[in-house]
């Protein structure tokens, strides 16, 4: 008899299998230890014989365990099927599994000093080759990004009428806030909060918990200076254009 | 001639194997048993191009350049009594006859350790017969115990035997709501380790991903790892396309890492292909060249689970296969460009690389997946895979806090100042990609 491919599961685990129907119990339960790290003598064995049912028998249980005894029976006698499933059951309570699905734990921390002291990291060769903000140049663009920023936004004040244009189309609106925004950058660049005439903002005004405007939901956005440009742009009639076609 | 050896570690390994190699003797007209199909002159693909991959014997016969390694028999029987069981010669194909247990440790030091003088020898023998080996495509999983274990020793051996030859991986990334094995992120993490110096290029494959593509994409209800293998076995061709056919804009194995990674240890671009639809759904898709070049920027189309809008672009090419013209690529890449979803590292060179093989993709007799007269396969290097690093660090901690079925390793040799020692590298690893993602100046336009 050749070996059958079977779905093995369990809490922790799901996999794609082959068994042989020649093994005996409890060379199997030994296998499904590996795989599931629940050991022989705490496993309740489960067989669903249509992968897609809830329908179950259980064809081991860890009561009265034996190893001796499963030595004698042979896996062929449960008759499992192709691409049929086997959960396996944890009964020890105290088992190496308890707690593997909690999510609190304190996980390995490497801290700023000791990833830069290695020697083979991203960090060093961009130092080693005066690359990002190891570039000397870096700061002086940055200053002049940061500049230019400031200066587009001096004409921008609360309460002007705005048009935003990019790929999507063209949307109005009003300027509601002009500032830094801690949440969106450190450096001090200035971003303008809009609120547009229509639903075709992101949020209502509230980034990461702080609120800088109040829009009606949707309506508002955080964009760059240079994407506002304000002016003369009144208010679009909804229906206007409904009219024109009457 | 630019031989390449492929090398199928362990199950999941040697039946990824299977399913590519069926697929190539396909493309290139070759039969089950290596001879050519009826009708044929020569081997489809070019001479230079074919044989990259095959080998020709002098009565004629076409043989793979492949070994299939596993420690237990039972996959590697499967070959040797499959359908392709003339294809191979039998010294490609060794098998052990105890298996790894889902263990890095005894794939990589105890059982492992007594076969590789044997695998290296076969190895020698392969790369004897080439006259210009360009070099390995590896093909493993990261959290079985042979394909993570067995696959890094012999990594790094191939570094110490053949030096500089490009080692290109495509590897089975764990997925990531459930585990195959408990212990499958400790292999993951400790073979990571062991071979972030040893390959050039990893193509990481994450089941899950694949899975959902078959069910959503392909209307398989419970896809087996037949199904699943197909799938993979399409994106691999797809990827080694222009090595094996002539004419292709040509491209050698070290390109890879030449396009696609700025520093060594950043070499896990992320993998995405289209078009994926069932041949119930083909009639409905239009597939033009516009359109599934979108698809590959779309999250179902990814082989591996994370968010590319949150990271940013080192590089990315475009390999295309089938009727495609240059203009609708240029046009298909202006078009996302525009979009700004692409977000460039802009303090080290990027590109945009674009690949044509006028090779449409075959479709296999038996799979889901509808024959498609063109096909594409985005290989991008973004930092956005950093959250599958991120996802198995977590899930190694979650057990070693516990120090949770390490003395399954130590019990095969190993210290457990290894499991900290590779713990440390990846949080480095993890470290990196934030390095990478930071110091770009923000985009012109930004939303939030």
């Amino acid at each position: 008899m050749s070996d059958i491919s079977v779905y093995i599961t369990s809490d922790l685990t799901s996999s794609e299998r082959r068994i042989s129907p020649q093994w005996d119990l409890h060379y199997l339960k030994t296998k499904l230890e590996l795989i599931t790290g629940i050991v022989p003598k705490d496993q309740i064995i489960q067989h669903y014989p249509i992968a897609s049912s809830d329908e179950k028998r259980i064809i081991s249980s860890n009561e009265k365990y034996s190893k001796e005894q499963d030595e004698q029976i042979r896996v062929a006698q449960f008759e499992i099927g192709p691409y049929s499933r086997l959960h396996v059951i944890d009964t020890n309570p105290d088992s190496q599994l308890q707690g593997l699905e909690e999510e609190q734990v304190e996980g390995f921390k490497l801290s700023e000093e000791e990833y830069a002291k290695k020697s083979n990291t991203v960090l060093r060769w961009k130092k080693d080759n005066q690359l990002g903000r190891f570039d000397p140049q870096y700061e002086a663009e940055k200053q002049k990004k940061l500049q230019e920023n400031l200066k587009i936004s001096e004409n921008i004040k609360v309460g002007d009428r705005c048009r935003v244009i990019n790929i999507q189309g063209q949307r109005l609106g009003t300027v509601k806030y002009v500032g830094e925004i801690k949440q969106l950058d450190s450096d001090g660049n200035i971003w303008v909060g809009v609120e547009f005439d229509e639903p075709l903002g992101r949020n209502d005004g509230l980034i990461d918990g702080t609120k800088y405007f109040d829009a009606r939901h949707n309506h508002g956005s955080f964009l760059k200076p240079k994407q506002v440009e304000v002016g003369d742009f009144p208010e679009e009639d909804p229906f206007a254009s409904d009219d024109d076609e009457l | 001639m630019r031989e390449v050896i492929s090398v199928n570690v362990g199950q999941a390994g040697c039946q990824i194997g299977n399913a590519c190699w069926e697929l190539y003797s396909q493309e290139h007209g070759i039969r089950p048993d290596g001879y050519l199909q009826d009708g044929l002159e020569r081997p489809k693909g070019g001479d230079e191009g074919f044989s990259t991959f095959f080998s020709e014997t002098g009565s004629g016969k076409y043989v793979p350049r492949a070994l299939y390694v596993d420690l237990e028999p039972n996959v590697i029987d499967e070959v040797r009594t499959g359908a392709y069981r003339h294809l191979f010669h039998p010294e490609q194909l060794i098998a052990g006859k105890e298996d790894a247990a889902n263990n890095y440790a005894r794939g990589h030091y105890t059982v492992g350790r007594e076969i590789l003088d044997d695998i290296l020898d076969r190895v020698r023998r392969m790369t004897d017969q080439c006259d210009g080996l360009q070099g390995f495509l590896f093909t493993h999983s990261l959290g079985g115990g042979t394909g993570s274990g067995l696959g890094s020793l012999l990594l790094e051996q191939l570094s110490i035997d053949y030096g500089k030859k490009s080692k290109l991986e495509f590897a089975v990334y764990p997925a990531p709501q459930v585990s195959t094995s408990v212990v499958e992120p400790y292999n993951t993490v400790l073979t990571t380790h062991t071979t972030l110096e040893h390959a050039d290029c990893t193509f990481m494959v994450d089941n899950e991903a694949i899975y959902d593509m078959c069910r959503r994409n392909l209307d398989i209800s419970r896809p087996s790892f037949g199904a699943l293998n197909s799938l993979i076995a399409q994106v691999v061709s797809s990827v080694t396309a222009s090595l094996r056919f002539d004419g292709s804009l040509n491209v050698d194995l070290n390109e890879f890492q030449t396009n696609l990674v700025p520093y060594p240890r950043i070499h896990f671009p992320l993998v995405s292909y289209a078009p994926v639809f069932s041949k119930a759904r083909s009639t409905h898709e239009s597939n033009n060249v516009s359109e599934i070049t979108a698809s590959c920027f779309e999250p179902g189309n990814q082989l591996v689970k994370c968010d590319p809008r949150i990271g940013k672009y080192m590089a990315t090419c475009l390999l295309y296969r089938g009727d495609v013209v240059t203009r609708d690529v240029q046009n298909s890449v202006a078009q996302i460009k525009a979009k700004k979803t692409v977000q460039l590292v802009d303090w080290c060179p990027t590109g945009f690389k674009i690949g044509i093989c006028f090779q449409p993709p075959t479709s296999i007799p038996g799979s889901e997946l509808a024959s498609a007269k063109r096909a594409v396969c985005m290989l991008s290097n973004t930092t956005a895979i950093a959250e599958a690093w991120k996802r198995i660090d977590k899930k190694f901690d979650l057990m070693y806090s516990k120090r949770a079925f390490v003395h399954w390793y130590v019990g095969e040799g190993m210290e457990e100042g290894e499991f900290t020692e590779a713990r440390e590298d990846l949080a480095a690893l993890e470290r990196d990609y934030e390095e990478v993602g930071t110091d770009s100046f923000p985009e012109e336009e930004e939303e939030y």
